[in-house]
């Protein structure tokens, strides 16, 4: 950093002024306070401010991303399960319309295990309108297990078909 | 330009020592802010995925279980039924028995010449497995871990009854065992 005196030498042969210069000792002296004074009072001024900022919306950026994410997985996870119980239910209501054929399709409901974790899951059994696709004295039945989405459960609709044996007066 | 004298200087240079220290707190502040939210977010996802991968696990041999027992019921003509132990016989003289033993499931096959195979379902530590008889029907109750278990609103619940999975399987004409 230079110091401008208002004395100023005439560089010989160009007619021009270059400034004149102060000892080295005296020139850092000068320089190191003049740092100190105005770095201190112009490099720091609102640094905390924008500090903050910064890590403010770095970490609302992180949070934006991971919160849903992390639902995602969760939600996830849910539905896995759900799929998995709603097939074991499937199967049970399958065997038990295949154990008791003569069982009106009206009379089954959903197992109580199935019920207390999805409370709002409908069971429906209809015959399929195809009655051709009867097969050696067997009825297709189709079951359906569904579930709405409720506050804060899963929404599914799973359907099973079956083939149960016809008693034998119907056959 | 304004010169600042030495003494000047030096009162900045001391007033401002005070603001430097607190600068270096309020770093110091938000370094930890910043690392705290970036250990929470990893230990996050890792416990996500952790949970994820057990819950899958465990979904996967619920399964592989229940294909496994209505395979072995539906083969069998005859079955002997107790609360840790189930035996199925078929027709080919075959005995696939079934035993519980805390949270390991094992399925033993076996013929007139011995031991054929044996195949274990391991679930998580608290999972239990009982069979009773009910009726025209077997019923394999299994009780899941608490770990393994939440409610919609995604909280661990501590009753028992909603830990619950029930798997009805057919009956054999030929059955012995404990009524229920």
């Amino acid at each position: 950093m230079y110091t401008y005196s208002e004395k100023q030498q005439p560089l010989a042969g160009s007619g021009r002024c270059l400034p004149q210069r102060r000892p080295a000792a005296k020139r850092h002296v000068a320089s190191r306070k003049f740092f100190c004074s105005a770095s201190l009072h112009l490099s720091r001024r609102g640094a905390l401010m924008v500090e903050m900022v910064v890590c403010t919306v770095l970490l609302s950026l992180v949070a934006t991303i991971l919160v849903p994410a992390v639902h995602a997985i969760q939600r996830q996870r849910k539905i896995t399960r759900s799929e998995t119980l709603t097939l074991i239910e499937l199967n049970n209501q399958a065997s038990l319309l295949q154990m008791s054929a003569s069982t009106p399709a009206a009379d089954v409901k959903l197992s109580a295990w199935f019920l207390q974790r999805y409370p709002g899951a409908s069971l429906q059994i209809s015959e399929l309108p195809d009655a051709a696709s009867s097969e050696g004295g067997a009825n297709p039945l189709r079951i359906v297990i569904a579930h709405p989405a409720g506050d804060a459960g899963v929404e599914f609709n799973r359907s099973l078909t079956v083939w149960v044996a016809l008693p034998e007066d119907e056959t | 330009m304004k010169r600042i004298s030495a003494a000047s200087a030096r009162n900045i240079h001391h007033a401002r020592k005070g603001t430097i220290f607190h600068y270096y707190m309020m770093y110091l502040f938000l370094s930890s802010v910043m690392l705290t939210s970036a250990g929470l977010c990893m230990h996050t996802v890792l416990k996500a995925d952790r949970l994820d991968g057990e819950v899958s696990t465990y979904l996967r041999s619920l399964l592989q279980l229940e294909r496994s027992l209505r395979t072995d019921a539906g083969n069998a003509v005859a079955a002997e039924v107790q609360a840790n132990v189930l035996v199925f016989t078929n027709s080919e003289g075959q005995t696939h028995k079934w035993v519980c033993n805390k949270n390991v499931v094992t399925r033993e096959t076996s013929n007139a010449e011995g031991l054929q195979s044996s195949e274990r379902f391991a679930f998580h530590k608290g999972t239990q497995l009982s069979f009773q008889e009910s009726g025209s029907s077997i019923v394999a109750t299994l009780i899941e871990a608490a770990i393994m278990t939440h409610t919609e609103n995604g909280q661990e619940t501590s009753s028992t009854e909603s830990n619950i999975v029930q798997m009805i399987l057919p009956l054999p004409e030929t059955t012995e065992g404990e009524p229920s």
